[in-house]
């Protein structure tokens, strides 16, 4: 166990490292003409071969998983599954409200733990809701990122996809110190990763299959699209949800006192 | 004199209370439009006498007026570019942009308005400099009592129509920002070639 911790440790140190060298590196997109759209992406490149590698693995493995899970698995069981993996990931979420100093939230987040694994059977159902003890998932990247480490570069991971060095220590740290996983020992605690590791993506790929065929289908750039949802998600995660609206805004500002298009249907007459 | 403060008192107090009756009603507005457009958007999904083909086409003459196409266009290009570009330029990319919108927008329709969803506001509000836009808070879920509902924010601009710009899912991920991130990207491939941007959604179309 203390090795473990160790590890984490560890990564976290590069990670704050990696996290102030890649502000050097980051990538701006400036043309003479276009706007310039600053992107921590210096791993590009490798990044979009990454990207194509995992949409093959998801065409050809996750994609079919997935499409014959929501085929022959009634929703009333899929909406057990994916509550009880909720469920799973309270004892991580309290853990990190409390290390984001939000003990209400730690509190909340603990009385749903207890009340779904006992009144809802096993986290099958969610009673804690209905009662009003509403929480969402936090993990240690959100954590991390509260405590002033910045992201650090995009990174596109195989099989797990978007991510960066602080998320991906978080996800290490999560998939580390989770108590679940200390339940059994040796080849115990592996096959129970991969189970839960399985079942999640199963049940996250099947509630967006449609989501996901859209924006392949329709992406102007499938890739940038993907980047652009999952940085403003985790952004979003920790951030008040106000300051991006404020981002969204700054972009329709730049036009106020442009009045020099005329429009389509617009005809302007001569003050001659 | 006191008929003075009399007249005075009175306009004064019509003027609070038509402006407080404009914004309530500038609200409301913006909540019924919301309402009608996902029941009008039922009624054509739910409608077995139309054919499939002929579907999506309803769909797509129903839901291009209701997008402000024009913000949307100028604020993915981005001022910098658009000061640039010449009229007929803008009118390319306004049209090819506006093309792409409606059907994107007509897949989301078909693909999340079902038959038995449940669409509710939950509040709205102004936003933004000046209040200038709409920000509506909504939640769709199944109609069932056991189905995982999500929530959706509604960003509506108010020139002369009420028109949709954004939508914000996913509490902080705004799908505006997402088409401008493509489109600075496909811009930056391209050296900042407009044309080679509008052939591009041109065969997405």
């Amino acid at each position: 166990m203390k090795y473990r911790i160790l590890i984490v440790l560890f990564l976290s140190s590069i990670l704050v490292l990696q996290g102030c060298a890649s502000k050097e590196s980051s990538v701006n997109y400036n043309n003479s003409e276009t706007e310039i759209v600053s992107v921590n992406d210096p791993l590009e490149k490798v990044n979009r071969v990454v990207f194509q590698f995992n949409i093959i693995f998801d065409k050809l493995i996750l994609r079919p998983i997935a499409v014959t899970y929501r085929a022959i698995v009634p929703e009333f069981v899929r909406n057990r599954v994916t509550y009880s993996l909720n469920n799973l990931g309270m004892p991580i979420t309290a853990v990190n409200n409390v290390l984001q100093g939000e003990l209400r939230k730690a509190g909340v987040s603990s009385s749903r733990f207890i009340i779904n694994s006992t009144i809802g059977i096993l986290g099958f159902f969610d009673p804690a809701s209905s009662i009003g003890l509403k929480a969402d998932n936090e993990d240690f990247g959100q954590t991390l990122s509260v405590w002033g480490v910045p992201s650090g570069p995009y990174l596109v991971l195989p099989f797990f996809g978007p991510s960066n060095p602080r998320d991906f220590t978080g996800l290490l740290s999560t998939s580390l110190l989770d108590p679940m996983y200390q339940i059994g020992g040796g080849s115990a605690q592996d096959s129970q990763r991969l189970y839960r590791l399985g079942t999640g993506a199963v049940d996250f790929r099947s509630q967006n299959i449609e989501l996901f065929d859209d924006l392949q289908n329709n992406s102007i750039d499938y890739y940038t699209a993907v980047r652009s949802y999952y940085n403003q998600n985790r952004l979003g995660s920790v951030v008040n949800n106000n300051d991006s609206d404020e981002e969204l805004f700054d972009m329709l500002d730049d036009f106020d006192d442009d009045n020099t298009y005329i429009g389509p249907d617009i005809t302007i007459e001569s003050a001659d | 004199m006191l008929k003075v403060y009399k007249i005075l008192f009175v306009n004064v107090f019509v003027f609070i209370f038509s402006t407080n009756l404009l914004v309530a009603s500038s609200l409301q507005e913006s909540e019924s439009f919301l309402y009608k457009f996902v029941e009008n958007a039922l009624i054509i999904l739910n409608d077995e006498d139309i054919p499939s083909d002929q579907r999506t086409k309803l769909l797509v003459e129903f839901v291009t007026p209701v997008v402000d196409s024009e913000l949307v266009s100028k604020s993915t290009i981005g001022s910098k570019k658009w000061k640039k570009l010449s009229d007929e330029e803008r009118e390319n990319f306004l049209v090819a942009l506006k093309n792409y919108l409606s059907k994107r927008v007509s897949v989301y329709v078909t693909n999340y308005v079902a038959t038995d969803i449940n669409f509710k506001i939950i509040k709205n509000e102004f936003v933004g400099k000046n209040d200038k836009y709409i920000k509506v808070y909504s939640t769709v879920s199944g109609s069932g009592t056991d189905t995982i509902g999500f929530k959706i924010n509604w960003f509506l601009s108010q020139n002369n129509d009420l028109k949709i710009f954004n939508i914000e899912v996913d509490d902080g991920v705004h799908l505006l920002k997402i088409l401008k991130d493509q489109i600075q990207a496909v811009l930056n491939k391209h050296d900042g070639d407009i044309n080679l941007l509008i052939a591009d959604l041109a065969e997405l179309d």
